[in-house]
């Protein structure tokens, strides 16, 4: 498994209570699990899509930069000290 | 037609004469109102060789047909002349209350032609429009004019005005208007300012006629479900676009040390967690607006003490990361003091920014600068500096004029520092980690602007809105905003798109961040709102037209392929840090992609003849 680092903003970090947290994950599939287990039920009610069970519609996660949606979307494989952030709808300039 | 004030004022500045003139429906036929119709006028009436700051220049004000209405953000008004910032076509919008109220009057723009000798305002109560003596105004901020306008006629007024920066015609001052809207980008509050026009007050009482009112009412009803249930809704009332900080930050978007690098260390600091947690006052909205990005901050104790509008993300970062700048109270502040004193935060931030640079280089000194210090990140130097750009003094002088200005007259190397298009400063999109923004930022008709195209569709995940607007064939390279590949058209795309928007008065954000409404919504209102027949296609094609006018007014004032081009930084010099590391911009394949797309001649970068053809435009 990896050690990787998951950072979380705006109103996800509001059902976090934290800015971010350290976690071992072999993938972002098992990664979102893990979340959901450690921060409980208003986690996954913000952040996951109970109709598939995925991120919900704009919610971006990205691993150094990177959308999962252009990587291996939730099959991505995770390696030590992968930065992954956590955001929910936001964008523009 | 229906939904419109019905006249245009043209107010003659030179005679002090005031004209009321019908709306010309032909025009509207072909240009919608707001940009596209001044757009036309523009290019029509201002021949090459025209001194921006002169007497011949024209300065419009214009709604949009939807200004006013019931559509979530029908709010803009634009502004628009010759440039005298880049001397090319110069645009700027803004939010607020003052188009409505405007078209509530009964005018849906005002054109000014020539220019005083004292200065002036223009007065709108309904019917009764009058040029008043401005005298008593003239070195008031833009707060001081609201106040003694609104005093002097009654609260119930709306005002746009210059502060001191456009009086002393600073080439990015801005005109304000609700107190704290700015149009900022393209320097217009200085040919306000040539024009000795101080200020437009305005109240209206008159009401909006709509075509079909019960299905308009019926319609509107279901775009306010939609807008408030769009994911992004919350999030914006929460936050505005201040948490942009930190999204860019995390791919490397966000321009630091002069677009050094898009990764900035103090960004928590600067960020919209930082600015909730201590300073906001509250959200606002304005005219017809759901999503609320504008809101209100305090600073309730020492040097940088205020309370006012509050900085979005484009201030956050011109005057903070990329001046190096982590002190949060200084870019309130700082933000505070450029909305008071009438001048655009990008290119303020911007052109500080390349002076730091250039001091960090040893090529300015203590002597260029009177003594101050330029060190990266100096929070007093960038207060200090924001006051004597607006009132030009000392350095400040030096730098009132815009940095590619600046490092014209100073010198020594500095050019290379200067990180601008078409001489206007580049917004906060650090475009080596978005190559659409870098594309974007040459083809824009008012030099380097993110606004133009806005093309945000490969940056927060819109796969499915680009699969439908574009085709699944485009996946994934157009959603990879690291993928130069089919930049070009998605940069045409979103113009055309945007300038239309920008047309009938409503935001970009809810039609293009969130993308929740398209062509289709935009046809379907205009119909029921003001009575005209168009399809989603037609009014693709009318922004296919403005953007095309816009090429064509520009090439009258010289502009072809050779300045649709970035500072070399971001094209040659690999992102050094951060998510984007190791990139540059791909312009010339994106380039190449846009003109063809476009119908532009690959070596000129100007419309063919088949393509000004194909949209019904005249050339010369």
């Amino acid at each position: 498994m990896a050690r990787v680092l998951v950072k979380f903003f705006a109103t996800v970090r509001e059902v976090t209570g934290v800015k971010n947290i350290e976690m071992d994950a072999d993938t972002i599939g098992q990664l979102l699990d893990n979340l959901q287990e450690t921060f409980g039920e208003r986690f996954t009610q913000t952040v996951i899509d109970p109709s598939n069970g995925k991120l919900k519609q704009f919610f971006s996660c990205m691993i150094n930069g990177k959308r999962i949606e252009l990587l291996d979307g939730y099959d991505t494989i995770l390696v030590d000290d992968d930065a992954v952030a956590l955001f929910p709808p936001v964008g523009g300039g | 037609m229906f939904g419109v004030g019905g006249e245009i004022l043209w107010v003659d500045m030179t005679k002090g004469k005031i004209e009321k003139v019908p709306i010309d429906e032909e025009l509207v036929n072909k240009y919608l109102l707001g940009a596209g119709y001044l757009s036309k006028i523009l290019y029509d009436m201002i021949p090459a060789g025209t001194d921006p700051l002169g007497k011949k220049n024209i300065l419009g004000i214009a709604t949009g047909l939807l200004t006013g209405s019931m559509f979530p953000q029908a709010s803009r008004h634009v502004v628009a002349a010759l440039s005298p910032l880049t001397d090319v076509w110069g645009e700027s919008h803004a939010a607020g209350f003052f188009g409505a109220e405007l078209k509530f009057a009964g005018y849906d723009a005002i054109m000014f032609t020539g220019a005083s000798s004292d200065p002036l305002y223009l007065n709108i109560e309904d019917s009764k429009v009058e040029l008043l003596d401005a005298s008593h105004l003239w070195g008031k901020d833009v707060f001081e004019t609201d106040d003694i306008l609104r005093k002097d006629h009654d609260r119930q007024f709306r005002t746009l005005s210059i502060g001191q920066a456009g009086e002393n015609l600073v080439r990015f001052s801005a005109i304000m208007n609700d107190r704290d809207r700015a149009s900022a980008r393209s320097g217009l509050g200085a040919v306000m300012g040539s024009k000795k026009i101080k200020a437009v007050s305005v109240k209206g009482t008159g009401k909006l006629e709509v075509a079909d009112p019960k299905n308009y009412l019926k319609q509107m009803d279901i775009f306010y479900e939609r807008m408030m249930a769009n994911p992004f809704t919350p999030g914006r009332v929460k936050y505005g676009t201040t948490s942009l900080v930190e999204m860019m930050q995390h791919i490397g978007r966000l321009p630091s040390y002069n677009m050094k690098q898009g990764v900035f260390d103090g960004y928590e600091k600067i960020s919209g967690e930082a600015i909730n947690e201590k300073y906001l006052v509250k959200a606002r909205a304005d005219f017809s607006c759901l999503q609320r990005c504008g809101r209100y901050t305090a600073v309730r104790k020492g040097p940088y003490a205020f309370e006012g509008g509050s900085p979005e993300f484009e201030t956050q970062s011109s005057m903070g990361s990329r001046c190096g700048n982590d002190n949060l109270e200084s870019i309130l502040f700082g933000h505070h003091l450029a909305n008071q004193y009438g001048m655009d935060t990008i290119s303020l931030g911007g052109t500080i920014s390349w002076a730091m640079e250039a001091w960090d280089e040893g090529l300015l000194t203590a002597e260029d600068t009177g003594g101050i210090d330029l060190s990266w990140g100096n929070a007093e130097t960038i207060i200090k500096l924001t006051k004597m750009i607006a009132l030009r003094e000392g350095f400040g002088d030096v730098l009132a004029d815009g940095s590619a200005a600046a490092a014209e007259r100073i010198g020594r190397g500095t050019e290379k520092f200067v990180m601008t298009v078409k001489k206007q400063e580049i917004a906060g999109q650090e475009p080596r980690a978005q190559k659409s923004m870098g594309l974007a930022a040459v083809t824009a008709a008012r030099g380097a602007d993110h606004l133009y195209a806005f093309p945000v569709l490969d940056e927060a995940g819109f796969d499915k809105e680009i699969k439908e607007r574009f085709g699944e064939q485009y996946l994934p390279e157009m959603a990879d905003r690291l993928n130069p590949k089919y930049k070009g058209i998605m940069v045409k795309e979103c113009e055309d798109f945007m300038v239309m928007v920008e047309s009938v008065g409503l935001c970009k954000y809810g039609t293009q961040i969130p993308p929740e409404f398209y062509y289709d919504d935009i046809a379907l209102t205009l119909k029921i709102h003001n009575g005209l027949n168009f399809t989603g296609n037609q009014l693709q094609e009318i922004g296919e037209r403005i953007v095309n006018l816009n090429r064509l007014f520009n090439a009258r004032f010289g502009v072809t392929r050779k300045d649709d081009c970035l500072p070399d930084r971001l094209t040659k010099e690999k992102a050094p840090l951060g998510p984007s590391a190791g990139e540059v911009v791909e312009l010339d394949q994106m380039l190449t992609e846009y003109y063809d797309v476009r119908g532009w001649d690959q070596e000129t970068g100007l419309p063919l003849k088949e393509t000004l053809e194909r949209l019904g435009l005249d050339y010369e």
